[in-house]
């Protein structure tokens, strides 16, 4: 490893891609100033939380915390992978935990079997259903697909959990270039309304719904009624609908809405749809929740020019290419995907790929 | 001034070569709106950056914008919706 690879940062915006990019990048990162100025100071539980499931996944990672846990320094060892279980604190759910987990599970020296404890869906982060049909599929555009999975095993909503679930991912040796730039248009609509520990006709009230406002665009919607019980509906009452959007060029498009007090199955599921409705109006190739997981891809793609239409950046992806261009250098071309209509604001991004080989990869 | 409003926005320059906070990328640097919350006479003052920063999880999912879903309700809305499906006229 380089020396004085060390990069500094200031604040707990942002902790998680910064951890992932300095774990792929091999680089130090030190960050400083973790809510030093809150009334209650430093890491929260959830962030300890993944640096301890990040120590789990890799072999040879050095965690130091100060003391008052303002500041971490994190010197990233190899990403081992493996069997692992982890239980996720209920301050977050466990897409929070799995988000940044994918992007560095290809890089691994031998498959993912990650085993994670805690709420499945909630309104922070994506729930394990957008994960399993929205995240994995975008790991295929780069060629990681054989053996790609996410089981749900249990369910479990805020506030007590209860939820598992199982991330299969296989080891890649690198990624491939992208080139995406056709959003196509959208050819069918899929969804999943689950309900656990409630009245399971909230699952069809949301799915009706729903199709109160989606039937008069398309007639391929299937909205699939999720049920699970007992013990598989984890500890607490609640309920969500999970939507995407698949174009004519296998673009996806997705939106979620989850239970919350004093709103109706029927609200949750219009907000859902018209969350839905406005990323596709959006528009490019890539659903805004999954532009820095593309975006990183692009990068670690190999050397050649990777291309990808998408809309606008969100303020998350604006913050993550500036961190890309510290920890790799990469610089991305942003331009108008069309020159000839202005009220376009669809984005062209490229860049050209590092050539990232996972050296952790065991040969076999 | 409409049409410099309109002009599109130069992302390269503002992401990797301004010192602009990702929102103010997006939303642009007006931030008279906030500057006149500010109450003089009381003794103690709460520091709005870090307050704002309390709220300010580490996210994924954006925080639903419920103006521009209200949008979404209206029906001549929903109609210039049908260009972007399979099923809708695609002469335009």
């Amino acid at each position: 490893m380089r020396t004085g690879s060390l990069v500094n940062f200031s604040g707990h915006q942002y902790l998680r891609q910064r951890l992932v990019l300095s774990i792929i990048s091999g680089k130090h990162v030190r960050i400083e100033k973790i809510r030093s100025e809150d009334k209650n100071p430093g890491l929260r539980d959830y962030e300890v939380s993944l640096l301890r499931l990040l120590e789990k996944v890799t072999n040879g990672t050095v965690i130091e915390i100060s003391v008052t846990g303002t500041a971490v320094l994190l010197k990233p060892g190899v990403v081992f992978g493996g069997p692992v279980t982890h239980d996720c604190p209920l301050s977050r759910s466990i897409g929070y935990f799995l988000e940044p987990l994918i992007m560095i599970a290809p890089f691994s020296k031998k498959p993912f079997q990650l085993t994670l404890r805690g709420i499945t869906t909630d309104d922070s982060d994506l729930s394990a259903d957008l994960i399993r049909t929205v995240t994995l599929p975008h790991l295929q555009l780069f060629g990681i697909s054989d053996g790609l999975e996410l089981r749900i095993k249990k369910r479990g909503a805020p506030p007590e959990g209860g939820g598992e679930v199982q991330f299969i991912c296989p080891v890649v040796k690198e990624v491939k270039t992208l080139n995406f730039v056709e959003p196509g248009r959208i050819k069918r609509i899929r969804g999943i309304a689950h309900s656990v520990r409630v009245n399971p006709q909230f699952s069809n009230r949301m799915i009706e719904a729903s199709r109160s406002v989606l039937n008069r665009f398309i007639p391929d919607i299937y909205l699939y009624s999720d049920v699970y019980k007992g013990d598989e509906s984890g500890k607490s009452p609640g309920y969500a609908l999970s939507l995407l959007a698949e174009s004519t060029t296998s673009a996806i498009h997705c939106s979620e809405a989850v239970s919350k007090p004093g709103e109706t199955p029927e609200d949750i599921a219009l907000l859902a749809t018209r969350a839905l409705l406005s990323e596709i109006r959006h528009g490019g190739c890539v659903d805004r929740k999954h532009q820095s997981l593309v975006l990183l891809m692009m990068v670690l793609g190999s050397e050649d020019i990777g291309r990808c239409r998408m809309g606008e950046p969100s303020v998350r992806t604006i913050q993550f290419l500036r961190d890309i261009k510290i920890f790799f250098g990469t610089v991305f071309n942003i331009a108008p995907a069309d020159q000839s209509d202005p009220s376009n604001v669809e984005l062209l991004y490229s860049c050209l790929g590092t050539g990232y080989v996972n050296v952790n990869r065991t040969l076999a | 001034a409409l049409n410099r409003q309109r002009r599109r926005k130069d992302w390269i320059a503002m992401i990797y070569s301004s010192s602009l906070s990702p929102e103010q990328v997006i939303n642009g640097t007006d931030t008279t709106a906030v500057e006149s919350d500010v109450i003089d006479d009381d003794f103690f003052r709460v520091d709005s950056s870090t307050s704002m920063n309390e709220d300010n999880l580490d996210m994924t999912k954006e925080v639903q914008s419920s103006s521009a879903l209200r949008e979404l309700e209206d029906e001549d809305v929903l109609d210039s919706l049908r260009t972007l499906f399979i099923t809708g006229d695609h002469d335009t």
